[in-house]
């Protein structure tokens, strides 16, 4: 069986102290040689970049293709505006009912209001 | 097709059938790219966005979809559907990169999108984008709607609930 080598680094190094016989370890320096060697290294800098942009494009398209033409084929707007406006009107016309009457709260606060101005 | 790295379009002469020839063989959409408008006296830039706007519209392209187009002044002179900024320092760094050689799995990714981007230009993006404009003005008017309906209903349930203390012995 082939032995696996453990890259540790010094702090971890010294918590093993005495026991650096028993693995077969690669030190701080083994590491940086890697590092330092002309291995080529894969670079998905442009891949992830292509692979962005396409599902970018594909969202355009999919809002120009398929969304827009759902909105424009089952569009609500215009309904729920007439049923908004006939609630407005509804609502306004209550408040007004509530408020204009002789005897009502509004009524009364402006009535003294008024005479507090007026001096009476 | 190249890789989306923005670019700069040098044009000499501002007439019609120039910039149409020269949006075509740029490949204005396909590609991000900008082009600077030196001048600096009002009418003359205005004057040349108009006509950017018209060789843009006469080719059946946008400004923005699906690779933006910029027009650069200095004036930050806005036309509606053109896509202007006041400095190249403004441009998207999403699209500045250093160019690299593309490999295999890169070319194949670069003529998937070449297919989107036929697709997305074979849609009436001016029919589109006007369609949105008035889904958002409607899309306001009903938030106010909805915003005046809610006060009014609140005032009804506070003189309500004063009605019901009054009462209350």
């Amino acid at each position: 069986m082939v032995k696996k080598k453990i890259p540790l680094n010094s702090e971890k190094l010294e918590q093993i102290k005495g026991f650096e016989e028993v693995f077969d370890l690669i030190s701080d320096d083994d590491i940086e040689a890697i590092a330092n060697s002309n291995l080529p290294i894969e670079d998905y800098e442009i891949y992830d970049f292509l692979l962005k942009e396409n599902i970018r494009l594909l969202q355009i398209d999919s809002l120009f293709g398929t969304k827009l033409k759902v909105q424009k084929k089952y569009d609500q707007i215009d309904h729920l505006l007439d049923e908004q406006i006939s609630n407005q009107h509804l609502a306004q016309e209550d408040v007004i009912g509530q408020i204009a009457v002789k005897d009502s709260n509004f009524m009364k606060n402006l009535s003294k209001f008024f005479d507090k101005f007026s001096g009476c | 097709m190249k890789l989306p790295v923005i670019q700069q379009i040098n044009i000499t002469n501002f007439d019609l059938p120039s910039l149409k020839e020269a949006f075509h063989n740029q490949k204005v959409g396909s590609l991000p790219l900008y082009l600077e408008i030196s001048s600096l006296e009002k009418t003359v830039v205005e004057k040349k966005l108009l006509l950017i706007k018209e060789a843009l519209d006469s080719l059946k392209l946008n400004s923005f979809f699906p690779y933006p187009f910029y027009i650069i002044n200095a004036l930050n002179i806005k036309i509606e559907g053109l896509n202007t900024l006041d400095s190249v320092i403004k441009l998207p760094k999403h699209y500045i990169f250093k160019i690299k050689r593309v490999k295999n799995r890169e070319q194949a990714l670069l003529n998937k999108s070449q297919i989107i981007i036929e697709r997305i230009n074979n849609h009436p993006l001016r029919e589109e984008l006007d369609l949105i404009h008035d889904q958002r003005i409607k899309n306001k008017l009903l938030k106010e709607l909805t915003k005046e309906t809610s006060i009014y209903h609140k005032i009804l349930r506070n003189i309500k609930n004063h009605g019901e203390k009054e009462n209350t012995p």
